[in-house]
């Protein structure tokens, strides 16, 4: 069975609408027009114990809603769903001990205090033997590289320190099933960096299934085999990454560097031109054409150096979002 | 003037937006008027007037005192602290209007409309729960006056206690031992000659019975002509004593606050 | 109940320690709580001075009344007022939905967690004018009055949990939540008075509806040996049943708020 299985599952949010003005204003102290969005509609997927999923989309694609909702935190509209073979939103307190949920937006830690004392209440509210903590604390410490800043206030902390904490917050339990929602947001490059390649060792050292949101197309890239990307809150893609670029990518890149300048008109032919200096130029060529192309480029041009790329992901997922076209 | 037409405009209609907030308001006050009125009542039925007071006076005093309260105390130092430690203020401060002038603008705003709806409850009041006379017009008038200075001397306090901000990073517990004693000394829990005359003479000395107690007892009519004067002097004074040092903070503040570099 | 007792022991340890990271804090509030209370014994003691009746009650029983208030209202903000209080920080921060997925009570977690153990202090003054107090009708005391006494201050702390939690429950419907707490805070002020001052309907409605009247001054009559047996039964009743509401309402609201939040 499934570690995570959702089905048909469904969000609507109500919200108020207030036309402009003071009449209007006079009349909503009395009365509101009531409005629906549905942040998430009939989505189902399957996660299997160990994998890691990248969850993709643009904002209020209803990403978070549907990490909320395997959370408990929220209730559905509609469908079904089940983690470790609970129904998240009855909130059992078995369930919650063998999950943890980190936003990348929101801490947990208590921003007057050092990180300390909040893993030692995590301790207490997951009821974590005192043995089992310290060695799992060592552990996850190590990993981080964080001891020294275990006793500073949190206030005091640098963004990327932060993220660690809250990380090693939400793992104490030793959860089976953990939700990464945007874990990278806001973080500097090398940050982004060390945060990627704790998720990797983490998951690969302990098995833990987990869901992961973000921004960043780097993060889904060097973490996840498997993506599921959603927009207007629907399911467009579930599958391996890799084939998500064959799906939908129709070319790939080549980049060449001249030893003597090249004229414009002579490139025109190859490819359509992503950029040009008069000794460098990036080509987008159709898949059924690179081969022979190349093999043009390299003889008859004086070419320096080569090199032939796959389109970048990040590209790839726009162009998907563009082509599915927003509906209202 | 114009743009501050606009945000007085923006504010009103902001006002009509926190609609719980707005009514709970007025309940609180009429809460607070039913608490006095059955409290004075009680301690007259001993008979005799009460420190000068008589029933009626004293139940008069209540109902305006807790008029003033929601017309005269609209705060918004909570506003200027957030501003200055979150550091929105930097954008605020570079448009061309002033910062002070635009607070002071939507907090008169709160108190126009509280003033109306305010006089509707009071009638309210008087027609259904609590029979008191009402004020001789010559009063109110010479209460505006009074209302006019406490206005002044509570947005400086006011505008001084957000701007604390400035300098530290945590105000609470300041602008909270400031909000209560100044609901103490102010006079809106009792009048003050009420209370012994060692403690009432202290708080005389101090700007606080300015703000609620001696507009409120104007505008009753407990004062002759010579105390009426000395309050309205005192009034005077203090505001211009106010202004010049919220005034001469705030051109500190802001000193410090290009110096933090946020 | 193991793992309540040592959560709520970890709270207060957070709340020994904030007071070590803000002391200013500490200081201000306990000053400003301090100077509070002396005012109002110095205003009772005024009452008194002038009535020496009041609707029945003798200055010491009144000074009982106020120091059950004291009681009731230091421990009640020792313990939960600020956690739930502040619940709606938890919710504009978005921070509340972390609190869904701890294997804890959210309600506990919700009120518990901010705690503000230096409030200890300013029961000192408190517990010192209850021993005057005691000592001026030594010869009412039984050791069942006592008992009964304590009994229906614990009470009078349910029932204030309970309509806390109720107030509280609200920050899921409305984000305009500063106006009901004050409401709240000006309601129970009222208990600083023996609910007899209050002519029907306001005394029902003050001794059971919002029920000031069990909360505060039926300890005191306890202790002074005129509460009927009768009355302490109804007393038990209504915070069972106010809790049992309260509890409710609290998990309808937080269905809702998972329902509607975004």
């Amino acid at each position: 069975m499934s570690i995570i299985e959702v089905k048909k599952l469904s969000k609507t949010y109500t919200y108020h609408r207030k036309a402009p003005g003071l009449w209007a204003s006079v009349k909503s102290l009395f009365h509101r027009e009531k409005l629906y969005t549905h942040a998430v509609k009939d989505i189902s997927f399957s996660v299997e114990e160990g994998e890691l999923v990248g969850f993709l989309g643009p904002n209020g694609a209803g990403k978070t809603t549907t990490l909320k909702m395997l959370s408990g935190i929220l209730y559905p509209t509609g469908g079904e769903a089940r983690v470790l073979g609970y129904v998240p939103w009855e909130r059992r307190k078995e369930y919650q001990k063998q999950f943890a949920i980190v936003m990348g937006q929101k801490n947990q830690l208590w921003w007057d205090l050092p990180a300390m004392e909040s893993f030692i209440l995590n301790k207490e509210i997951y009821e974590v033997p005192e043995k089992q903590f310290r060695t799992t604390l060592d552990e996850l410490v190590d990993l981080l590289d964080v001891r020294d800043i275990l006793d500073v206030q949190v206030r005091k902390l640098s963004l990327g320190q932060r993220m660690k904490c809250e990380l090693i917050a939400a793992l104490l339990h030793a959860p089976r099933v953990l939700f990464l929602d945007e874990p990278t947001i806001g973080l500097d490059v090398v940050s982004q960096q060390n945060m990627r390649e704790f998720i990797r060792k983490y998951n690969a050292l302990k098995k833990t299934t987990i869901l992961l949101t973000s921004h960043y197309m780097e993060d889904v890239e060097a973490l996840c085999k498997r993506v599921i990307i959603i927009n207007h809150g629907q399911i467009i893609y579930d599958g391996l990454l890799a084939d998500l670029v064959d799906k939908y990518v129709d070319h790939k890149i080549i980049t060449v560097s001249f030893k003597k300048e090249v004229q414009k008109k002579d490139l025109e032919k190859l490819g359509e031109i992503r950029e040009y200096k008069p000794q460098y130029v990036v080509l987008e060529i159709k898949n059924d054409h690179v081969r022979e192309r190349a093999a043009k480029i390299l003889t008859t041009m004086p070419v320096d150096d080569i090199l032939i790329d796959e389109a970048p992901v990040e590209e790839v997922i726009r162009k998907i979002f563009e082509e599915v076209a927003p509906r209202k | 003037m114009r743009k501050y037409w606009f945000i007085f405009k923006m504010e009103l209609t902001q006002l009509m937006e926190l609609r719980l907030d707005f009514w709970v308001k007025w309940l609180t006050s009429l809460l607070i008027v039913i608490m006095n009125y059955f409290v004075w009542t009680t301690a007259f039925a001993s008979g005799k007037s009460f420190g000068g007071y008589a029933l009626e006076s004293i139940v008069a005093y209540f109902i305006t005192t807790s008029f003033l309260y929601n017309v005269i105390l609209i705060h918004r130092q909570e506003l200027i602290s957030r501003d200055i430690v979150e550091g929105g203020l930097s954008t605020l401060l570079v448009r061309p209007l002033s910062y002070p002038l635009q607070i002071f603008c939507r907090a008169m705003v709160s108190r126009i409309v509280y003033t109306a709806i305010g006089a509707v409850l009071i009638y309210i009041v008087s027609l259904f729960i609590i029979q008191f006379p009402m004020p001789a017009p010559q009063n109110i008038a010479l209460g505006i006056l009074a209302i006019l200075f406490a206005t002044i001397l509570y947005t400086c306090f006011d505008f001084s206690l957000g701007i604390l901000s400035f300098w530290l990073a945590r105000s609470n517990g300041p602008r909270w031992i400031f909000s209560t004693i100044g609901m103490l000394a102010s006079g809106i829990m009792f009048p003050i000659d009420l209370l012994p005359s060692w403690l009432e003479k202290i708080l005389f000395a101090t700007p606080f019975p300015y703000i609620i107690y001696f507009p409120a007892s104007v505008v009753v009519g407990h004062f002759d002509s010579t105390s009426l004067t000395q309050g309205m002097l005192a009034g005077f004074f203090w505001s211009v004593v106010l202004i010049i040092l919220t005034a001469t903070a705030w051109r500190r503040g802001i000193r410090t606050f290009d110096g933090s570099g946020i | 109940m193991k793992l309540y007792y040592r959560l709520l022991v970890q709270f207060m340890g957070k709340g020994f320690m904030f007071v070590a990271v803000h002391p200013l804090d500490f200081w201000m509030y306990l000053v400003g709580k301090i100077i509070r209370m002396a005012f109002f014994f110095v205003f009772i003691f005024s009452i008194f001075r002038v009535a020496p009746e009041f609707a029945g009650y003798n200055f010491a029983t009144g000074i009982l009344i106020f120091v059950t208030y004291n009681f009731i209202d230091i421990l009640s903000q020792t313990f939960f007022f600020r956690g739930l209080y502040h619940l709606q920080e938890l919710v504009r921060r978005g921070t509340f939905d972390r609190a869904l997925t701890y294997p804890i009570s959210p309600l506990f977690y919700t009120a518990f967690r901010m705690p503000d153990p230096m409030d200890f202090i300013s029961l000192v003054p408190v517990l010192m004018l209850l021993g005057w107090a005691l000592t001026q009708f030594a010869q009412l005391l039984t050791p069942l009055a006592i008992l009964l006494y304590i009994l229906l201050v614990a009470n009078g702390l349910l029932i204030a949990f309970a309509l806390c939690t109720f107030l509280a429950s609200l920050t899921f419907f409305t984000q305009e939540m500063e106006g009901v707490w004050w409401f709240y805070r000006y309601a129970v002020q009222v208990g600083r008075y023996p609910v007899e001052i209050f002519r029907s309907p306001f005394q029902f409605i003050l001794t059971w509806v919002i029920p000031l009247g069990v909360m505060i001054t039926f300890p005191s009559r306890a202790l002074l040996g005129i509460l009927s047996w009768q009355f302490v039964g109804g007393a038990l009743v209504l915070s069972a049943l106010l809790f049992y509401v309260a509890l409710s309402f609290w998990r309808f609201a937080l269905r809702r708020y998972s329902s509607a939040s975004s």
